[in-house]
């Protein structure tokens, strides 16, 4: 979890100074107009605090996932000979999709794939559609990004291996 | 490719919900909630001077504006003990990322930050409802992330009491 540890750590504290900003807007006696404004303006900055921190994990494992992708594609492409060795650097210059590199990565691992899928699909909700309405409960996406990431790490050698 | 993953659609757009799909997951999240309300009420220990309320919360969440649905109401939890409130457990989201719902567990006068309840039911991990308490020691620099405490635990009677320790006293 290396590479995605110190971007939760920092989303932790940055969500953290962000609490301090809301304890201190409830702490406030008035109930006036300004207030509640700078109130809701603090929980949603948290909440895009979470979009922005989701986002840069879920780039950071499609990075990951692609790095190992190709890893396999060359120690496998370089094992293997004639046909099979062709049709490895097809798999590698084909331009694979987040998911396809997944189901080469896990093949038996049905639920991590759906975890994957989903995450990929949240991902986009965020870039490509500005759903910055939905809230994230982060430690759910946290945890997913982190086991999936570390599965793949253990997997690569065995499939490294595989004949 | 393993068989198994073929029959996958592999779509990846989203769909916001349609006008009759907010009402549907609303209704199922009422229930939801009526069925946590339902076993934290059988929770609270008898004759301790704990009343209860379910009254109404007006819902506005983004799905519900995609599709031009007005704010409607889900249950509100009021546990009070001599009068006073001492738990209000707020829902806060029905559609949100990571989770089936969350709801908000304020200590009575709403001035500081809540603890959350999860709904982490899904096909492929933990079902029910987890509590993650409210937790402002923040985590030092270039320390391993103790992940413990964002998965949260199991919420059952033990986390309810121990949510209520203060009042307890």
């Amino acid at each position: 979890m290396n590479e995605f540890g110190h971007i939760i750590w920092l989303h932790e504290v940055c969500n953290d100074l962000i609490d301090d900003q809301i304890e201190y807007c409830l702490s406030e006696q008035e109930d006036d107009a300004d207030s509640l404004k700078d109130k809701h303006t603090w929980i949603k900055s948290r909440q895009t605090n979470d979009h922005a921190y989701f986002c840069l994990l879920v780039f950071q494992l499609e990075q990951a996932i692609k790095s190992a992708f190709m890893r396999l594609c060359n120690s496998r492409g370089s094992k293997a000979i004639g046909a099979d060795r062709i049709a490895w650097e097809r798999v590698k210059t084909s331009k694979a999709d987040f998911l396809t590199m997944v189901k080469f990565l896990l093949p038996d691992e049905i639920h991590l794939y759906h975890r994957a899928k989903e995450l990929y699909r949240d991902r986009n909700k965020i870039a490509h559609e500005g759903e910055l309405s939905l809230p994230i409960q982060m430690s759910t996406a946290q945890r997913d990004i982190i086991d999936i990431s570390t599965r793949i790490h253990s997997a690569l050698s065995d499939l490294e291996a595989a004949p | 490719m393993p068989g198994m993953l073929d029959t996958d659609d592999d779509d990846l757009e989203y769909h916001p919900p349609t006008r009759e799909e907010v009402f549907t997951q609303l209704e199922n999240w009422r229930r939801r909630l009526h069925a946590l309300y339902a076993d934290i009420i059988s929770w609270l220990p008898a004759d301790a001077g704990y009343e209860t309320e379910i009254r109404d919360h007006m819902a506005d969440e983004g799905p519900m504006r995609h599709a031009g649905v007005p704010p409607q109401p889900v249950p509100e939890l009021v546990v009070r003990r001599n009068s006073q409130p001492v738990l209000i457990f707020t829902p806060n989201a029905c559609w949100i990322i990571g989770a089936a719902g969350r709801i908000y567990v304020n200590e009575g006068n709403h001035k500081t930050i809540p603890h959350t309840l999860v709904d982490s039911t899904s096909p492929f991990v933990e079902r029910g409802w987890r509590l993650i308490r409210r937790d402002r020691v923040r985590p030092a620099l270039g320390k391993p992330i103790d992940m413990s405490k964002w998965r949260g635990l199991p919420f059952d009677r033990l986390q309810l009491l121990a949510l209520m320790e203060p009042a307890n006293e």
